[in-house]
């Protein structure tokens, strides 16, 4: 930690050494730096920067901790031209994202009964835990795969779930180009054939709360969002099709050699121009699409269970926004006063556009892009708004990040009732595993409020506002 | 000191045997359980033994050939004996390492009957675990089996205390196949073995310790590096996930293997969740 210089307000140079061609850039306060396991994070800042092609600077972002080659929280861009691919810059929970939904009812005229059934029915109706898949589903057939890694979203809305208007309130419009089912294994395919629709374990969740503060009224008012209003938040990714795309990968890259002359093997990665870098866009931007469909198929969900319980419109359970935040994109950035394109890697990283972004839809080309930064589900979450800034490529954080281990958790909450514990705290959780709830409890993760703060210090997003959760669906 | 045969605070209930370790059920059958902390598998019964002659005669004790604790799994459920049972145990299918394991039971018992002792002799070495007493339900007992992973690490000398209670008056260690260690975001563990091979089933059996589920999948495959057992480990856990779900991402392409000094691999072991 005290190699890092400061810079700015929330923002540290890591000056480069060694074989790194570009400096370290790490995003967080003096509170968040003291509280943080930092140093095992920053040789992996360190270790990103040796990569080829990376330019301006390797990139933590305030909710860092510990991943698979790239921290998570971690930023990199390379040049198109002379940089490279790297699946452990992605994740391998290709396109694990959030999505924001809100509801046309103050959460607080909800009745207690009403809560109760809202939360079995979600649970009921959208599988979640290990493995968990649609019981009955006939599974995915090669023309939907090839579908739905072509057209993103839309697949799932032509099939019926959801609307037109809910694409516009995508990343990307829910599609990554160039997503190609030919790229992907039949292992991957097996994988992924019934867990559309379906949360996952681990850190994934559906949660219902209030929008408790408005921090800029008029961007809140831009996206109809109201203090008191009810909201929806899911997080979930590309299941288990994207893990063995990021496996068969991994394979395929150690065994060409590419991890030669790296640091750390889990950064291998090829040359974005190359056959085999190439074959990893095409499969990576399938299991992209993958999430996206997984997303919009929950969302499907739950607007059924709002009519059924609370008779509201599916259409007026509003998707606000959904982000991707394991994923490596093209993207025109300035580079030394000259606009290059970039492969930006943003593993456990949100993109942050800010006003005038051409990919917007209008309504965010005038405001900045929502940023959803999920907290723990305890304290809080956080709905921002991007300022893309070109420090991090038009990128912040992505959510509280870990403070605590698994391990740790569990042995602390060992002989409590963590469920009781949460009741008491205001917060009814459901899961399909008693241990997922005791290694996510509140105090394993860092406090999203000071991780927000800092993202806003460095002026990377604004808050919008802060979010309270009260019904929550775990892994 | 001197031992006398005589005197009765001599004679003690004494066996050797190894501790076990499983990521045990909280909830079994009824019947008179022995507590977790004392299940165990004998290698060498005594019964009525001199304890002071025994304890002299210890510096001596056939030290394993192996120096690393043994993997295996509780494959199937016995009631012995056969004819008039009244213990349920748990038969133990070791990982690898099964005829050392007898090789070294008939070892202590030479050992024992050299010193004038008179171990318990059967043709047979039956490994398993003792996990309830009589009265127990058979039934209830089959119905409720499932296969568990364990680990057997420190050979102790016990007592029996009576009540199901056996408490450890000497030990000697082995290496530990594998013990969970501290990290931030995933799980992680060290796995030590002696070969390749072992480290390869070592691992898979760590991860059936937080997953019990996967013990079908695992596989023996002779792999001539870290690599090819990272590949192993990962194709382990795709084919349970795609079949049954699986809590693990992956396993990390993390770490070197490094050699200590009794040249006992060690590989730090990072698995995705």
């Amino acid at each position: 930690m005290s190699e890092l210089k400061k810079i700015g307000p929330s923002t540290y140079l890591l000056p480069k050494n060694g074989g790194m061609l570009v400096p370290g850039l790490v995003i967080a306060n003096e509170a968040l730096l003291k509280e943080i396991e930092i140093e095992r994070p920053l040789d992996q800042v360190r270790n990103v920067a040796y990569l080829p092609g990376i330019v301006g600077y390797s990139i933590a972002m305030p909710d860092i901790h510990w991943g698979y080659g790239f921290p998570i929280g971690g930023v990199a861009a390379m040049d198109v031209e002379t940089g490279v691919i790297s699946p452990g810059g992605v994740g391998y929970d290709i396109n694990c994202g959030v999505r924001l939904i809100v509801v046309p009812e103050k959460f607080k005229d909800l009745s207690e009964n009403h809560k109760k059934k809202l939360l079995e029915a979600i649970f009921h109706l959208v599988p979640s835990g290990v493995g968990h898949e649609h019981k009955g589903s006939k599974g995915l057939s090669d023309k939907d795969y090839q579908q739905l890694v072509e057209k993103g979203a839309r697949w799932s809305v032509e099939q019926g779930f959801g609307f037109q208007s809910d694409l516009d309130h995508m990343e990307s419009h829910g599609v990554i180009a160039g997503g190609n089912i030919n790229a992907v294994s039949n292992q991957a395919k097996e994988r992924g054939s019934k867990q559309l629709g379906s949360v996952g374990s681990g850190n994934h969740f559906i949660e219902i709360g209030e929008i408790q503060k408005i921090f800029l009224l008029e961007i809140a008012a831009a996206w109809g969002i109201e203090e008191g209003q009810t909201y929806v938040l899911i997080h979930s990714g590309s299941r288990g099709f994207g893990h063995q795309i990021c496996q068969d990968t991994l394979n395929l890259f150690l065994k060409r050699g590419f991890a030669k002359g790296l640091p750390d093997k889990q950064l291998v990665a090829a040359p974005i121009n190359s056959s085999e870098g190439q074959h990893y866009f095409q499969a990576m931007a399938a299991a992209a699409n993958f999430a996206f469909n997984n997303r919009q198929q929950i969302l499907h969900y739950v607007r059924e269970a709002f009519n059924k319980v609370l008779n509201i419109a599916p259409e007026k359970v509003r998707l606000i926004y959904d982000v991707c935040h394991n994923i490596a994109k093209f993207e025109s950035h300035e580079v030394n006063g000259v606009m290059k394109k970039l492969c930006v890697h943003r593993k456990g990283a949100t993109r942050a556009f800010g006003p005038g972004a051409e990919e917007l839809a209008p309504i965010f080309r005038k405001t900045g892009q929502p940023v959803l930064v999920p907290g723990d589900m305890g304290r809080a979450s956080h709905l921002m708004v991007g300022l893309g800034n070109p420090l991090t490529w038009c990128s912040a954080c992505h959510g509280a990040g870990r403070a605590r281990s698994r391990v740790q958790s569990l042995k602390a909450w060992q002989g409590k009732d963590p469920i009781q514990h949460m009741q008491r705290e205001g917060v009814t959780v459901m899961a399909a595993s008693y241990k997922t709830i005791a290694e996510e409890m509140p105090d394993a993760y860092k406090d999203v409020d000071a991780v927000v703060d800092a993202v806003e210090e460095a002026r990377l997003a604004k808050k919008v506002c802060r979010l309270r959760p009260h019904l929550v669906i775990k892994g | 000191m001197t031992h006398d045969e005589n005197n009765p605070e001599e004679i003690r209930r004494l066996f050797f045997g190894i501790e076990v370790f499983a990521p045990w059920h909280q909830k079994l059958p009824r019947g008179r359980l022995l507590d977790e902390n004392h299940r165990h598998l004998t290698l060498a019964f005594l019964g009525e033994a001199n304890f002071t002659k025994l304890m002299q005669a210890l510096p001596t004790f056939p030290k394993p050939l192996f120096k690393v604790g043994l993997v295996g799994f509780f494959d199937s459920l016995l009631f012995l004996p056969e004819r008039h049972p009244h213990v349920v145990a748990w038969y133990v299918e070791w990982l690898h390492s099964q005829n050392v394991l007898e090789q070294y039971h008939k070892e202590v018992l030479h050992w024992l009957v050299n010193l004038g002792f008179n171990p318990d002799i059967r043709d047979e070495f039956l490994p398993h675990v003792t996990i309830c007493r009589q009265p127990f339900f058979p039934r209830e007992w089959k119905k409720a089996f499932q296969p568990l992973p364990l680990i057997a690490k420190d050979i102790h000398l016990y007592e029996s205390m009576g009540h199901l209670k056996y408490e450890p008056r000497w030990t000697y260690s082995l290496k530990a196949p594998f013990e969970e260690i501290e990290h931030t975001a995933d799980i992680a563990f060290n796995i030590r073995a002696e070969n390749l091979e072992q480290l390869y089933l070592n691992a898979q059996c760590a991860l059936a310790f937080k997953f019990p589920q996967l013990l079908p999948y695992l596989q023996k495959m002779k792999q001539e590096n870290l690599e090819e057992i990272i590949i192993g480990l990962n194709e382990i856990v795709a084919k349970a996930d795609s079949e049954v779900g699986c809590p693990f991402k992956a396993i990390s392409f993390h770490g070197e293997l490094e050699t200590e000094e009794d040249n006992v691999l060690l590989w730090e072991m990072i698995i995705d969740v």
